[in-house]
């Protein structure tokens, strides 16, 4: 087997709050990634899912313990635009077209003018926004936005997708649609993705594996194997092995809440 | 909608300045304004005449007939009077009433009507009085000698030497008691009584009558031709007034009577008060208000008096108008012009074709704007350079913020003659240079541009930062891409504070740089010259160039930021 292309070792995160107590986020968390897997974190509110995405991304600093992302500390992987990165909004520049802000990560990197267009056209197309390259990130609906914040993510060809509850806020329908469509992009880009999610049938839906948190200082209760088979269709939901598995993920959250 | 959104700013600057110049124009002018109002010495006059009741009371006036009057009784303008005027219970009600109208009654006096005396005295001392002759009016008219007569003065010079010469009353003959030398009149004895010469009366010296007939002195009538034989001598008694009667309680106690006709003229010698038909001597009285036309006998008149006034004439209407409010309208130097006065101006501004000259209006405004706009890109680049060093560099703010901050309370006033000298020291031709205007701009425009922008480089969404961070951004990609589009919406409302403050640099730059250019030196111009009114166009002007100027940088913001409304 390959190396991890993520290995968490130990991690500490205490947040230093003037004035108030200092916050223990996350408490010893290992975890150990390979290369194209889809790996979803899930957990109850405030358990640290979010800060591992971010002290992975390197926008927060460990307190203790390691991160190795591609075997190179969280900062160099950075510097080396190793991880697209989702948020739970889309963070569109608003002055920037649909393209234009496609365009944006390959500007800030550089990357030779020739080959900007034909990139960010071909992540639109792959999010189905071809048509939508000269609106404003106002003139898009909610699912649109997070598409285009997708392809932006991908634009620069990351081999890691850092996804923070992406369709949190986008309604059932949009959601579903999205997670076929961000499957689809995984089978092409064969990119890896850490997915933090809410919801149970989405984790389970997406994911390889499920990562199931105890609530804060947040720790890895349980880690589930997804073994549903591949690729993942609209038929997947209606297997009895998905509910089995959601089901799991469902007990997982409950028993710690019994702590 | 949109296509008025320029026009709405300015429709409601007109608005307001009528809504509420009137009524503060009005209310700055109301003192000086009611103080013409109601000064009496401003009011037009009048003249109302009174027949004092005393005179009905006589029985030996007898006008109870309309015959009576028209014998020419009533005469006026050397006319007897026919119509216009009807006899009543208490006076003689003059419908006309436009001058003085003697009444002409018999007169008992003294002088042999032969045909040859021209000398009568009359017992009643009434100089001046008209006088009639079987019912023509005469006139009276005479010449006295320039020169003030002493006691051994026997030479007078007139100016023509015919005529008839009366001296202390008695008239004097050629011959025997004078000799004409040319024009002077040469006495044959010097006066005699003439030591006390501070109580001699004017026609005390000799006079010449050139008229009919003249005043030797109180009593005496001097006539140039002697009246025929039995002729009828007549002399106008009194004025005849229209007796007016005074408002106020008979109640034997109150004091205090009312003219009807509001005003009484102050000071009037001819004011003749009576009670019933006695006339009051004018300690008797005294006028309390004479804008209400009130006064206070010394003594309450008894019950059921009747108080009445020969008002000679009264003011009834200020010059200045019938209200107070045309009182402002007339008032020469208003402290604040009304709005209707200012936007008169306004034309005689605006149609200036002479482009040629600096005093014109389109030069100056072109001449201020070009200094507002200079002022505001340099004030701009500044603000903006303060303002991303700080962002980046945290401790440069914190030691340069208080610099920044008392910049702005230093008194722009005193600021500029110290920086107009420093400049001219600096060998910067102050007169044609714009270097003071862009100066003082750019220093009052950088600060709230300043701190707009410092907040605005640092108001950006963190997840936006996250991003950049994410895509390894050095930070001059954060500020070129992210914080500057960010901070537009915070930019372009400082930049509209840094624009009119601009505008009020470059004004006050041009009134001290002394080159004639400009608003501000217009400004100063009408000031000195005291134009009020021509001060407010030129402030509606640079009102209209503020508003412009905020306008253009409202639509440059939508042009250049179309998201922001959007956010």
């Amino acid at each position: 087997m390959n190396a991890p292309i993520i290995a968490v070792k130990g991690v500490h995160k205490i947040f230093k709050t003037r004035g108030n107590t200092p916050l223990s986020v996350l408490q010893d968390v290992n975890l150990s990634i390979a290369e194209g897997e889809f790996v979803t974190f899930i957990g109850p509110s405030g358990c640290g899912k979010t800060t591992l995405l971010r002290l992975i991304a390197d926008l927060e600093e460990i307190t203790s313990g390691a991160i190795d992302v591609k075997e190179k500390t969280p900062k160099q992987a950075r510097l080396d635009r190793d991880y697209g990165y989702v948020f739970q909004s889309p963070v569109l520049y608003e002055w920037r077209t649909v393209e234009q802000n496609v365009l944006l990560p390959l500007e800030v990197m550089q990357v030779p003018k020739s080959e900007r267009e034909p990139r960010a056209q071909q992540m639109l197309a792959l999010v189905g926004l071809k048509e939508f390259t000269r609106h404003y990130p106002w003139q898009l609906s909610g699912g649109m936005q997070q598409r285009v914040s997708i392809a932006r993510a991908l634009s620069f060809s990351p081999s890691i997708l850092l996804m923070d509850e992406p369709f949190g806020a986008l309604d059932e329908i949009t959601r579903e649609q999205l997670q076929l469509e961000l499957l689809n992009i995984q089978n092409t880009l064969k990119t890896s993705i850490l997915f933090v999610t809410h919801s149970i049938p989405e984790a389970v839906f997406l994911s390889t594996r499920t990562i199931v948190m105890s609530p804060r200082p947040g720790r890895i209760q349980e880690i589930i194997e997804i073994d549903l088979p591949r690729p993942r269709t609209v038929e997947t939901r209606e297997l009895s092995k998905f509910f089995e598995l959601s089901t799991r993920v469902r007990e997982s959250l409950r028993t710690m809440g019994a702590h | 909608m949109g296509r008025f959104k320029t026009v709405v700013p300015l429709v409601v600057v007109l608005l307001v300045l009528f809504l509420l110049g009137y009524p503060i124009a009005f209310l700055l002018a109301y003192p000086q304004a009611k103080n013409r109002f109601e000064d009496p010495t401003q009011w037009t006059q009048r003249t109302i005449y009174a027949l004092p009741p005393v005179m009905l009371a006589s029985s030996q006036l007898q006008f109870g007939s309309e015959a009576d009057l028209q014998n020419g009784l009533l005469i006026h303008d050397d006319t007897p009077v026919k119509f216009g005027y009807q006899v009543e219970d208490d006076g003689i009600r003059i419908s006309k009433s436009l001058s003085i109208i003697p009444l002409v009654v018999p007169t008992p006096n003294e002088g042999l009507k032969d045909g040859q005396n021209r000398v009568f005295h009359v017992s009643t001392a009434a100089p001046n009085r008209p006088v009639y002759l079987d019912g023509k009016l005469l006139k009276n008219s005479y010449e006295a000698p320039p020169e003030k007569p002493d006691s051994q003065r026997t030479v007078f010079t007139f100016s023509d030497s015919s005529g008839v010469f009366i001296f202390r009353g008695e008239w004097l003959q050629l011959s025997k008691d004078y000799t004409l030398n040319g024009d002077s009149l040469v006495l044959h004895e010097p006066p005699p009584l003439w030591l006390e010469l501070r109580s001699e009366p004017d026609w005390a010296r000799p006079l010449r009558i050139t008229g009919d007939y003249a005043w030797a002195n109180d009593e005496t009538l001097v006539f140039r031709e002697p009246p025929p034989a039995h002729s009828e001598l007549l002399l106008a008694e009194s004025l005849i007034f229209w007796a007016e009667r005074l408002q106020g309680s008979n109640d034997g106690v109150n004091r205090l009577f009312s003219f009807r006709h509001g005003k009484i003229v102050v000071n009037d010698p001819l004011r003749q008060i009576y009670v019933n038909d006695q006339l009051l001597s004018e300690d008797a009285y005294q006028v309390v208000d004479f804008a209400r036309g009130t006064i206070l006998l010394k003594d309450a008149p008894k019950r059921e008096s009747r108080v009445w006034t020969s008002q000679y004439a009264i003011y009834d209407r200020p010059l200045c108008g019938a209200t107070i409010w045309d009182c402002v309208l007339s008032l020469p130097q208003q402290p604040m012009p009304l709005p209707h006065q200012i936007i008169e101006r306004v034309p005689a501004f605006l149609t200036r074709y002479d482009f040629q000259s600096e005093r014109n209006v389109w030069r100056q405004i072109f001449y201020t704007m070009e200094g507002t706009l200079v002022s505001l890109l340099l004030g701009t680049f500044f603000g903006a350079l303060f303002a991303i060093l700080f962002v980046f560099y945290l401790p440069l703010e914190r030691a340069f913020l208080p610099w920044v901050i008392a910049s702005q309370t230093v008194p722009i006033i005193a600021l500029v003659p110290v920086l107009i000298l420093v400049l001219a020291n600096l060998g910067i031709p102050i007169q044609t240079s714009r270097w003071p205007t862009a100066l003082i701009g750019g220093y009052l425009s950088f600060f709230p541009i300043t701190i707009g922008l410092t907040k605005g480089l640092r108001s950006v969404d963190p997840l936006k930062l996250d991003l950049m961070q994410s895509y390894a951004a050095t930070r001059a990609q954060e500020l070129l891409k992210l914080r500057l589009f960010a901070a537009l919406p915070y930019l372009f409302p400082s930049l509209k504070i840094g624009a009119t403050v601009s505008l009020l640099g470059a004004l006050i730059s041009e009134t001290e740089t002394s080159n004639a250019k400009g608003l501000g030196f217009a400004i100063i111009g009408q000031v000195q010259a005291g134009n009020v009114a021509d001060l407010w166009v030129l402030f509606l002007i640079t009102a209209a160039m503020g508003i412009i100027i905020v306008s253009l940088l409202g639509w440059l913001e939508k042009l250049v930021a179309p998201w922001v409304r959007n956010l």
